[in-house]
């Protein structure tokens, strides 16, 4: 089975990187780990992801602009996606209720085992959906 | 027409003045007050008067400096400790100019001179006093809820950005601290416990930051007509997996005619799942809880209701959910900071001592009143009361 592409789009760089160690350690992952939201797309595109794991506050820009350029894109317009960050959830629903969908919020911080648990079961609904 | 009935008490040690005072007040018929009446209660001493305020509610009091034991502007600075809400109007004999600026430095509302006040000063000093008092203290009541609302904003600002800049420094050690726990993966204990603990104490500040969001995102509530005895019959279904692990059993009496309340539903919960939680955990293990509700007149004389701060008067209708266990009471010295933040009896076991002065905020914030006491047939009740629909 060819490992899943994941895309990780956070301005944290030491979190990023330890995400990015952390998910290829286990071994069923391939991960790209970028801290610019205006390099979102771009990445997208040369790397063709199965998830997007996302952070909505980004110095250079709003990560949920960020991903509404790529869904606009027909080629990610159902490509999973975590929403991982600091933010109450309250305050990322109120702009972009649209964004739901097969879009996952969840809370920093938080343990791999669990961010795992949910990377898998967004996999498996997108490939069934 | 409704009259307003305005009890005066005339404290004068000089029987005949007192007397004629309250003579003057009782027979006014003068138009433009025609639509009051007033009620005059009389006291010799300033001990008395401190003893009828401190029992009955008075709105306004006619003070003679000189009494048999105390004199000066000391009698009215005593009183006016005593009862800093009520106005007075000063009375007395010689007519000194010094002193009148005096008494009204003191907080005294007015100063007569002894008879040289006919009918109609009089009526107008005593009610334009208590109209006066009235409008000052509607007046702090307004400036203290600015204060406070511009403090909750602040707090909110610190909170949001304490929020995001705590949580992505500890959303790094977590993942550091997976990353170590499988580097160091073997048969070595002591290490994985060191990893869980310092896991557990991640998840800890998590629990401060996100109870700092709680307590300060709670101008934006979303008020519905609400049935409150719903709102507990959820509240009791989320902790009942808890205290069925712990035999506690949940007797509970609603009153089915209850009026309905208007609250952010969700906010409410909270406050309910905060003390159930709370009696839960303060009870041995088989213990007994109830939870109540009924509405109720609020009582003159009981501790409710004379404050600003309690959004209640003596007479209204309250809807009131008691929550109460046969547990130990709560120790006295302790009882006046359970709702101050960051105050616990449970750090050791987490306790962040954020959740009653949450659950405080969030009743303040629906104009009601939470109140936890020892009760007398032991153990400790918890009753929020609400106000209800008009």
């Amino acid at each position: 089975m060819s490992k899943k592409k994941i895309l990780v789009i956070d301005d944290e760089v030491n979190f990023s990187n330890l995400l990015k160690i952390n998910l290829e350690d286990i071994g069923e992952y391939e991960v790209k780990a970028i801290y610019k939201g205006s390099e979102g797309y771009e990445a997208a595109r040369e790397f063709c992801p199965d998830m997007i794991i996302i952070d909505v506050v980004l110095k250079d820009a709003d990560g949920r602009d960020v991903l509404s350029l790529i869904k606009s894109d027909s080629q990610f317009q159902h490509v999973s996606v975590i929403i991982l960050s600091a933010v109450p959830l309250k305050q990322i629903l109120e702009k972009h209720p649209v964004l739901l969908g097969n879009t996952l919020i969840l809370s920093k911080p938080i343990t791999l085992a669990m961010l795992v648990e949910h990377i898998h079961q967004q996999l498996k609904k997108s490939e069934n959906g | 027409m409704q009259k307003n009935i305005i009890h005066v008490m005339v404290v004068e040690d000089d029987r005949d003045e007192a007397e004629l005072i309250g003579t003057l007040l009782t027979t006014a018929k003068i138009p433009e007050v025609s639509a009051e009446a007033f009620r005059v209660s009389y006291q010799t001493t300033l001990r008395g008067a401190m003893a009828e305020i401190a029992k009955e509610y008075v709105d306004v009091i006619l003070l003679d400096l000189n009494l048999p034991d105390s004199g000066g502007l000391d009698t009215l600075i005593k009183l006016r400790g005593e009862a800093p809400s009520i106005p007075i109007v000063v009375l007395t004999g010689a007519y000194d100019r010094k002193l009148a600026i005096d008494v009204l430095h003191r907080g005294a509302q007015d100063y007569l001179i002894k008879g040289k006040s006919d009918h109609q000063l009089l009526l107008r000093s005593v009610r334009y006093s208590v109209e006066r008092k009235r409008a000052e203290e509607e007046l702090k009541r307004i400036q203290t809820q600015l204060i406070q609302a511009e403090k909750m904003k602040s707090v909110g600002r610190l909170a949001a950005g304490a929020a995001h800049e705590v949580k992505n420094p500890l959303a790094i050690i977590m993942m550091g601290i997976d990353y170590l726990t499988r580097k160091f993966e073997g048969p070595d204990e002591k290490t994985k416990m060191i990893m869980q603990q310092m896991k557990d104490a991640v998840l800890r500040a998590d629990y401060v930051v996100k109870g700092l969001l709680n307590f300060s995102s709670l101008k934006d509530l979303d008020m519905k007509v609400t049935n409150l005895d719903e709102v507990l019959k959820e509240s009791i279904a989320l902790v009942r997996h808890a205290m069925e692990k712990r035999q506690i059993g949940i007797v509970t009496d609603f009153d089915p005619h209850l009026p309905m309340v208007k609250i952010d539903r969700s906010r409410i919960q909270q406050v309910f799942v905060n003390l159930l939680t709370n009696a839960e955990e303060s009870m041995p293990d088989g213990c007994q809880l109830t939870v109540k509700t009924y509405a109720k007149k609020v009582e003159s004389g009981s501790s409710v209701g004379y404050r600003t701060e309690d959004h209640f008067v003596p007479g209204q209708l309250s809807v009131v959910a008691e929550i109460s266990n046969t547990g130990p009471a709560i120790p006295e010295e302790i009882l006046e900071n359970i709702f101050d933040p960051f105050f616990t009896t449970k750090r050791e076991r987490g306790g962040t001592g954020l959740g009653l002065s949450v659950a405080k905020s969030i009743v303040d914030q629906h104009k009601g009143l939470i109140r936890i006491y020892n009760r007398e047939e032991g153990g400790v009740c918890a009753a929020v009361f609400l106000q209800p629909v008009d």
